[in-house]
């Protein structure tokens, strides 16, 4: 095996000197890459390892980018932080980051656990209520820790700005070609919206970023945490993405809210996070809004085919036609 | 450009077990099935050799491997038709060999295969590897219908190549042995050695791991708990060392 990353393996702490003890996955860019990188554009990555003990059960779980990729040592810097944290120790792995002059690795511990992603399809309406509660629960604890423990990723006292947070998105979205006017009501909406409670979010709270293991929820994949401070975008997300993957589940998330099925426990799931967030309907509504335009955005910039942002856009254009009706603020979310 | 066969460029046709979650479209990362950058065919090979002095590359080979290959180990990387190793590389020169489509040929019989091989291990310097692959005749021959570009005469050929040609994986490390390798490790590839998502070696452990991990369809689950590993993988590579 190189022996570039066998020594930094070992510095790790990991025992391992064969490839044969090692499975390369999510093999997606050259190390290095030719590019500089820029934003979050998926190529940026490089590759991640799985680790076997000597028994070949996988031990540790290796994302290998490149030295000056910052996403990931962001990641690092933060799970570090969240895994020493006692309170944190069966949410968060316990992770190590290591480097080269050529390559950048995060070691974290293998939760060996079933990937929310593959239980949810399985699970009853109520269960599905009760699991994404229990999830969501567990990532507010990791938020509120994590806003203690590096106060550098706080919302600033008096909440945020929805129209700020969202800015960036609306301009991008703007020269991706959706139209001026709807660019516009939507800034509108969330100017109207003002300020709110506003809590570092995980960022990318989907199925496959949560396991099931021992009894709690584990979170991975702590790349945007913290980056984003729209108030319930892990909540809005979650229920999206996790409703997704259930059989029929495709659907925009505003119609999934109204849906005869999906409706009941969504809105039940959301009304609690929201209550325990402290949001007015207003706030609710603008940033229901905030997070529409900031994963559609953010999935578009990534540079990822259309399959990957084009529901994100159509819900999007189905809110701007909710909002040309015009609907109130309050009752934008239907809770 | 390589002259690699359209599998390659147009991706490898996958059976209904192959399917993963149907996730793609959920995760802002690390969701299923990303573009790739072509580049990242080589980073096994980054893997395997630390900075080859030579490295030699028996056409054809994928752009992207030969890519890396030429970024990564600077003037070192030579790209040759395989008949010109006998006449051109002279004893123990090179550091890794890499036979990626080359012995998919219908020139290559056991005896050229082999021959091909015993040249391979001859260029190889003390500690050298070569890094041979042979496709699953199940998917080039079988499931490549779905490939619009690729006639039924050349699938049938391919996969009469791969259950009865010297190339198939049955066959390779036998003929790897008799060139004088010592035991060739085996990895599984998915979903193409050109345009590679995983390795995995082939141990029924690692094969699990990859499994659980990397969230399939369960469909496939029968499959790995009867061991029949290389039914679920397109492509196999050999790493046979001097």
């Amino acid at each position: 095996m190189n022996r570039e990353l066998c020594a930094l393996l070992t510095e790790a702490g990991l025992a391992t000197g064969a490839w044969s003890d090692i499975i390369l996955l999510h093999n997606v860019a050259a190390l290095p890459t030719p590019e500089t990188p820029r934003g979050d554009y998926i190529w940026n990555r490089g590759f991640n390892l799985l680790v076997l003990d000597a028994h070949g059960r996988p031990a540790h779980y290796c994302k290998c980018r490149r030295p000056d990729d910052e996403a990931l040592a962001h990641e690092t810097r933060v799970r570090e932080v969240l895994a020493r944290d006692p309170a944190l120790a069966a949410i968060v792995p316990s992770t190590r980051g290591v480097a080269s002059g050529a390559i950048q690795i995060q070691v974290s511990r293998h939760v060996p656990g079933e990937s929310f992603s593959r239980a949810v399809a399985l699970l009853s309406t109520r269960r599905w209520e009760r699991a994404v509660g229990e999830i969501l629960a567990a990532v507010e604890r990791v938020t509120a820790r994590a806003a203690e423990l590096m106060p550098q990723l706080a919302a600033p006292a008096g909440g945020v700005a929805l129209a700020d947070e969202a800015a960036w998105a609306l301009e991008h979205l703007g020269n991706a070609g959706v139209p001026p006017e709807a660019v516009g009501r939507l800034a509108r909406v969330l100017e109207q919206a003002g300020r709110a409670p506003g809590f570092p979010q995980h960022g990318d709270l989907w199925p496959g970023n949560i396991v099931r293991y021992g009894g709690s929820w584990w979170l991975l994949d702590f790349e945007m945490f913290g980056r984003i401070r729209i108030p319930l975008y892990d909540a809005f997300h979650l229920v999206r993405t996790s409703w997704h993957l259930r059989p029929g589940g495709a659907l925009p998330l505003l119609a999934l809210l109204r849906d005869r099925v999906a409706g009941p426990s969504s809105r039940s799931v959301l009304s609690a996070a929201a209550r325990r967030a402290g949001l007015s309907r207003a706030q609710l509504g603008g940033a229901f809004v905030a997070y529409l335009v900031d994963i559609a955005a953010r999935l578009h910039r990534r540079g990822m085919p259309s399959a990957y942002w084009l529901p994100y856009v159509a819900g999007l254009q189905r809110l701007d036609d909710d909002l040309a009706a015009p609907t109130p603020l309050e009752d934008l979310v239907p809770l | 450009m390589s002259t690699l066969p359209p599998r390659s460029a147009a991706g490898v046709a996958r059976p209904p077990w192959a399917l993963g979650a149907p996730a793609a479209a959920l995760g802002t990362s690390d969701a299923g099935d990303e573009p790739t950058r072509p580049d990242a065919a080589g980073n096994w090979l980054w893997l395997v050799t630390a900075q080859p002095r030579r490295l030699l590359v028996l056409g054809p080979a994928a752009d992207g491997l030969v890519e890396f290959a030429r970024r990564r180990f600077a003037s070192t990387t030579t790209v040759m038709p395989a008949a010109y190793l006998a006449r051109t590389v002279p004893d123990a020169s090179a550091d890794c060999v890499i036979v990626a489509n080359a012995l998919e040929s219908p020139a290559f019989d056991y005896a050229s295969t082999l021959w091909l091989l015993r040249h391979c291990r001859r260029v190889l310097r003390p500690g050298g590897v070569c890094c041979a692959a042979a496709p699953n005749p199940l998917w080039y021959g079988l499931l490549a219908p779905r490939d619009a570009e690729v006639g039924a005469g050349r699938r049938l050929a391919r996969l009469a190549r791969g259950l009865w040609g010297a190339a198939r994986p049955g066959v390779l490390p036998q003929l790897l042995r008799r060139a004088g390798f010592a035991a060739a490790r085996r990895y599984y590839v998915e979903p193409s050695l050109d345009a590679p998502r995983a390795f995995v070696p082939a141990t029924g452990a690692a094969v699990r791991a990859y499994e659980r991990q990397s969230a399939r369809s369960r469909l496939r689950a029968p499959l790995v708990g009867l061991g029949l590993h290389a039914a679920l993988f397109p492509d196999t590579l050999f790493l046979a060392h001097v």
